[in-house]
């Protein structure tokens, strides 16, 4: 059509019937008065029905009459047609207008507040958020033009000494307020209570550096997991020890009880075993991939788009999205893509010369995940285990430097 | 309707429009004031240049054109636009023929 539909739903438009044997002249005149008629068509019972706008219906009559046709009004459609109606019941249509701005009033208030932390709260309270929020206009029923969000990050930074983050996000009428804390020192090392310095796993001292406490150990000694290394009690220096007499033995109470701090190298073994297997599965992703769609309602599952079928092997990743809930009440409609990514599956098989390799590459990088970051490998010793015609073993065993001191509180 | 029937019979020079119509390159049905018609799968008939509708009903649609008369059969064929010079036809179309 060359006006759209809209347009014609604008405009209003009659679908009339027509009866009578000169139908097609009726529509050759029709014609050549340019009065539109479209979406003709002749029903079983002989007669035709077609649409046309309401200014050309009226000159329609005349050649009506010349061509001795009936022509009758079956249904009105379009916008003048609903305006009339509308005429006569106008409080439905200011009950609607009236609903329509309220609606788009209402939406310019703030109505919810949350606070969303990107890890959980520590120290803040998220009611102390709001209430500091409040200070400087964000607050339930708080107007959206009026609200400065960036006024109101600032003064939570800098009124709330414990975030180091604040973004304020409107979406409609909820406010969310993200936070994110500063990370301040641990507790441990707050708190000062006396402790000893115990070592964290077995091992051979190599190294040991007091800077508070008395030491336990020295340098060569096997120690055992648990062994208090650097003591938090420390009995005063007596001179008298200096000079090489013979100490007496000093009463508990005059013992100063301390923090001990240190650091404690000690030279400790990892181990690992692992096996390879000559010939390895691999899933090789080709790249290609497909993607299916499938709308959740209820309980029900609609399929709107099937996808994956023409893999052979396929990797399926789903991911579901959610309209956001309102309260407690999760959205009723959630729509889940499945993505499909295809894989090739390889047989690969080794000598045992490259499993063996593989084997210890694999029991190293498995060694050092658990190793912490400044140890130090001083040695290692790869021994092969007796495998068979399918699959090789091996045990690596790692010598490593490392600090294993910990901070242990003792009661006094 | 009977003027126009009498001009077709009586095509004046139509040598030399065809002539004019190569040397000018331009389109013939303009020129030759022939009827156009296209077909979009058996859905649609958009018909150019025509001069009415003879018969209609839902399996049989004659229309009027310089060189005679137009005939679509099919089945629920609907008059979904007519304009002085051109008529969308629509339904299941079986065939468009010619006829004097």
């Amino acid at each position: 059509m060359d006006f759209g539909r809209w347009w014609v739903y604008f405009r209003g438009y009659v679908l009339i019937t027509v009866q009578g044997t000169g139908v097609e002249r009726f529509i050759n005149l029709s014609l050549t008065k340019g009065i539109r008629l479209w979406d003709i068509f002749r029903l079983p019972n002989d007669t035709v029905i077609m649409k046309v706008l309401p200014a050309g219906f009226f000159q329609l009559r005349d050649i009506a009459r010349k061509t001795r046709c009936r022509v009758r009004i079956k249904q009105k459609y379009g916008l003048p047609f609903t305006i009339h109606q509308l005429k006569g019941r106008r409080m439905l249509v200011a009950g609607a207008v009236f609903f329509l701005a309220a609606l788009v009033y209402l939406s310019s208030f703030v109505w919810f507040i949350e606070v969303a932390p990107q890890e959980p709260l520590q120290y803040v309270n998220p009611i102390d958020i709001q209430e500091r929020a409040k200070e400087k206009g964000l607050y339930i029923g708080a107007a959206k033009r009026r609200l400065d969000v960036s006024l109101v990050e600032k003064h939570l930074e800098n009124s709330i000494p414990e975030l180091a983050w604040v973004g304020i996000q409107v979406e409609g009428t909820r406010a969310r307020i993200k936070v994110v804390e500063k990370v301040l020192l641990s507790p441990q090392y707050q708190r000062q209570e006396p402790a000893h310095v115990v070592a964290a796993k077995d091992g051979v001292i190599k190294e040991i550096l007091v800077m508070i406490g008395n030491p336990l150990v020295k340098a060569g000694d096997t120690v055992v997991k648990g062994q208090v290394l650097i003591s938090g009690i420390i009995y005063p220096q007596d001179p008298s020890l200096a000079q090489g007499a013979p100490a007496p033995p000093k009463p508990q109470d005059k013992a100063q009880y301390r923090r001990a701090r240190g650091i404690v190298r000690a030279r400790v073994w990892y181990e690992a075993e692992e096996i390879v297997f000559l010939t390895e599965r691999q899933e090789i992703p080709t790249g290609r991939k497909a993607m299916a769609i499938s709308l959740v309602i209820g309980n029900r599952e609609i399929i709107l788009k099937r996808a994956g079928r023409q893999f052979a092997n396929a990797m399926p990743r789903a991911e579901v999205k959610t309209l956001p809930g309102w309260r407690n009440l999760p959205a009723p409609v959630e729509i889940i893509t499945t993505t499909y990514h295809e894989v090739e599956i390889r047989e690969k098989s080794f000598t045992a010369a490259e499993a063996l390799s593989i084997a210890e590459a694999r029991a190293l990088a498995l060694i050092k995940s658990q190793m912490p970051a400044s140890t130090a490998i001083v040695a290692q010793a790869v021994k092969t285990l007796p495998g068979d015609k399918e699959k090789v073993a091996v045990k690596v065993t790692v010598e490593a430097v490392e600090d294993i001191g910990v901070v242990q509180p003792f009661k006094l | 309707m009977s003027e126009r029937t009498s001009q077709r019979k009586a095509i004046p020079g139509k040598e030399i429009r065809h002539k004019v119509a190569d040397l000018l390159e331009m389109p013939r049905e303009v020129v030759m004031d022939l009827p156009k018609v296209t077909l979009v799968g058996n859905m649609q008939v958009l018909l150019e240049n025509h001069r009415g509708i003879i018969e209609y009903s839902p399996e049989r649609l004659r229309i009027s054109v310089s060189l005679g008369e137009i005939i679509i059969t099919g089945q629920g064929l609907v008059l979904r636009n007519i304009l002085p010079d051109q008529i969308v036809a629509e339904g299941k179309v079986f065939s468009v023929s010619y006829a004097e």
